[in-house]
């Protein structure tokens, strides 16, 4: 196993947490802002 | 490229890591977050409603009977034979609506009743006889029935019947044996609740109007057509409150419940009684649960305010014909979570169920087997049960 190999599944990790938790957490709030944003306009 | 593969750098093999660890750590998120408390917080919120339905100082309820029918095999094989648990129930040929001769599935209310509408509600025997010789296995007909004598905080009492059974003649039998003829008559009972329109609940209608065809009574929406019939056929000319789904209190410390929903036989509707008993807690009564007794707690600590759990009675429908699944085992199991401190079940809860809440070590209140009740491991007829505050 190269080192590339290391270093891609670490960061891989690190960015497939991330890209989890923006859709657990992110879109969610991201479409109450959109809600909230009609409702003014 | 050809310069990082120079410095001996793969960009290749980058890119695999990179697939390898994005997928695992997308899946291991996934599963992680599945068993974490945080999940929770994208559930729709249900606020309690906290009604308050007031208190009551203790109820004791008899039990006139609980042996609906004697002989499961009988009733499923004339299930079976009418067409299965979701044909009309009018129309099997059982008591009291045979027609002459009647034929297993081949009957209506209207050929049924007119052969005993003159009979009723003063001459039971003589519609009972009918029965005797033209139903389809009458000898298979009881009933369930229970009398809930509540005491309030001012000391008055009220009583309630919660429903009316099955047989003419078996109910009869039981009503005077429990002394509910002449508590009738002398107009002592004040509501007269039914808890839905199965034949073992509803059919013994006449016998409670033979002895007060003005009691106060409560049926829940969801009545068919024959059902509506056969109280004006009865010769009841009381109050009928219909009860629309949701919680209707009746005075305090007292309120029923109505969960539309649709059970087998083509019957829709089921009314429960929930008690509130001032320093013990919610007693819950019910004639045959059919949406079930996580959903019959449940309701209560949705809808109304109270303190704890304390006891629940009636049919608890898990297993009533005495089959075992289990998934039932996850129902006896689940039941802990209520902490019931008192429960008195019988009828469509199952011998075999009873048995496996002793096992289990919930509170269950025995019984002594007398009147063709078949076991003492739950409340058979003539048996009562009290719930009170202790001291």
């Amino acid at each position: 196993m190269s080192n590339e190999y290391k270093i891609g599944i670490f960061v891989g990790i690190i960015a497939g947490i991330l890209l989890y938790f923006v859709v657990v957490w992110a879109l969610p709030i991201m479409s109450k802002w959109n809600w909230m944003l009609s409702k003014i306009a | 490229m050809a310069e990082d593969e120079k410095k001996g750098l793969s960009r290749r093999d980058f890119v695999k890591g990179l697939i390898v660890g994005g997928a695992a750590g997308t899946l291991g998120s996934m599963g992680l977050y599945s068993y974490s408390p945080w999940r929770k917080s994208h559930f729709a919120k249900l606020a309690a409603k906290n009604i308050d339905i007031g208190e009551c100082k203790s109820l004791k309820i008899t039990n006139v009977s609980e042996t609906s029918w004697f002989e499961n095999k009988k009733l499923m094989g004339d299930i079976k034979g009418s067409g299965g648990l979701l044909v009309n129930q009018y129309t099997y040929n059982w008591p009291p609506f045979a027609e002459k001769k009647g034929e297993l599935g081949k009957g209506s209310y209207e050929k049924g009743i007119k052969e005993i509408k003159q009979w009723l509600p003063n001459h039971l025997d003589k519609a009972w006889q009918f029965q005797v010789e033209n139903a389809v296995h009458p000898e298979n007909a009881g009933g369930f029935a229970c009398l809930i004598d509540v005491e309030l905080l001012d000391g008055s009492r009220k009583k309630i019947l919660l429903d009316s059974g099955w047989s003419f003649d078996w109910m009869d039998k039981c009503f005077q044996r429990e002394g509910i003829d002449k508590m009738l008559a002398r107009r002592e009972i004040d509501y007269f609740v039914v808890s839905h329109e199965h034949f073992d609940h509803f059919w013994g209608l006449p016998v409670t109007v033979k002895y007060n065809p003005e009691i106060p009574m409560l049926i829940p929406e969801g009545f068919y057509t024959e059902g509506m019939q056969y109280i004006r056929d009865c010769g009841y000319r009381g109050k009928l409150t219909v009860v629309k789904p949701g919680l209707n209190p009746v005075f305090p410390g007292f309120a029923t419940y109505v969960f539309a929903i649709p059970i087998i036989c083509r019957v829709y509707g089921e009314q429960s009684l929930y008690f509130n008993v001032k320093d013990a807690g919610m007693v819950s009564v019910t004639g045959c649960c059919h949406q079930s007794i996580i959903q019959f707690a449940e309701t209560a600590q949705k809808t109304i305010k109270y303190k704890k759990n304390f006891g629940v009675y009636g049919g608890l429908h898990i297993s009533p014909f005495e089959d075992w699944d289990p998934k039932y085992d996850d129902l006896v199991f689940s039941l802990k979570k209520y902490q019931f401190e008192k429960i008195g079940c019988n009828h469509c809860t199952g011998i075999t169920c009873a048995k496996k809440f002793i096992e289990a070590g919930y509170p269950v209140v025995r019984g002594t087997a007398r009147f063709r009740s078949k076991d003492t491991a739950y409340l058979g007829n003539g048996d009562t049960i009290e719930f009170k505050a202790a001291g």
